[in-house]
């Protein structure tokens, strides 16, 4: 459902504004950071095969949307963890997780009828946030935003390196 | 932050491919676990976590008077009728109403529309909607290439800035430098 050119903006944009203050966050961790924002939505495989054919096979309950969440996204990005070099662990971990982290926080502004969101602290707690509402990932106008600010955030970092 | 900077460079001991790929065999199965889990848990309406068309479909009567999320397909606007799946991925007709103005929208519920809606339940398959949004072929197939052409982009710039290092054993940055030149 999300919109994931927007999401990967939001991590570019987010990377490229940290990378002001942490300078260890040059261009492939700020590529991590946005492969982190795909994260929250690996979910949307749920559209080859569905929770019920999972269910069916394994013969008990399954939930794609289970990995839409703060613990999934944990565990993913540790999968990722395992997979760079150790000598880049701690920047690929951090990077990743800042992409994960944008890509759920921006989730917590979407439209939902109920009104409330993905429950993005699961397993900790059951509670969906109640979200302000504020795009549907089906409106090209949130992405063009999201590309607004990715620029912004390159120019304001193009300055700082050009300073220097 | 100290705990976070101790607890991965713990975790540097896993510097073994064998170990490392243990670790993430686990992470698989943990993954897995989660989505088994999920799938188990009950609603709870205080929280947020409302039905879903899957709990209507084990005791829909049961479940009279509370509020639910449903998304599915119209198959009539006269009266309006929207079809969604169930727990096991078969069709359940449901009859809607109280749908006026659903947002993304400037015109009334079409039959074909993906409707997606917060109503409740109530007797005889009718829910009561407080609250929908219709998802048009093209702002889905919009999301849908968008989306798509996001992956193949971040795919890109993954292969232009990662590399396998056999030494290392594992993805490296290809230039460490500080000054990385570009976006």
């Amino acid at each position: 459902m999300p919109d994931l050119l927007a999401h990967a903006l939001l991590a570019y944009a987010a990377a490229r504004l940290a990378s002001l203050r942490w300078p260890w966050l040059t261009r492939p961790y700020v590529t991590a950071a946005m492969a982190g924002a795909f994260v929250p939505d690996v979910m949307k495989v749920r559209l080859l095969v569905r929770s019920h054919r999972i269910e069916a096979l394994l013969g008990v309950p399954f939930d794609w949307a289970g990995l839409q969440t703060g613990g999934a996204a944990v565990l993913f990005v540790l999968v990722g963890a395992m997979v760079v070099a150790p000598r880049v662990r701690r920047r690929a971990t951090l990077a990743l997780a800042l992409g994960a982290g944008t890509h759920l926080l921006a989730d917590a502004l979407l439209w939902f009828p109920s009104g409330r969101g993905h429950p993005v602290l699961w397993p900790l707690t059951r509670w969906n946030p109640p979200t302000p509402g504020l795009w549907l990932s089906t409106q090209p106008y949130w992405t063009v935003l999201a590309v607004g600010l990715a620029a912004a955030a390159y120019w304001a970092w193009r300055r700082r390196v050009v300073a220097a | 932050m100290a705990y976070l900077r101790t607890g991965v460079q713990r975790a540097a001991v896993l510097r073994s491919l064998p170990a490392r790929a243990a670790v993430v065999v686990v992470l698989l199965v943990g993954l897995l676990a989660l989505g088994v889990w999920f799938g188990s848990l009950a609603p709870v309406p205080a929280a947020g976590a409302y039905l879903t068309q899957a709990d209507l479909g084990t005791d829909y009567d049961g479940y009279v008077g509370e509020r639910a999320v449903v998304a599915g397909t119209v198959v009539a606007t006269d009266p309006l009728v929207l079809v969604a799946s169930d727990g096991d991925g078969d069709p359940v007709r449901y009859r809607l109403v109280g749908v006026d103005r659903p947002y993304g929208v400037d015109r009334p519920v079409a039959q074909g529309d993906d409707l997606w809606v917060f109503a409740s339940v109530e007797p005889d398959h009718t829910l009561r909607v407080e609250r929908s949004v219709v998802l048009t072929p093209a702002g889905q197939g919009y999301a849908r290439a968008i989306s798509l052409l996001a992956g193949v982009w971040v795919l890109a710039r993954v292969v232009r800035d990662w590399r396998v290092d056999g030494d290392a054993a594992g993805l490296v940055p290809r230039s460490e430098q500080g000054g990385d030149g570009d976006a």
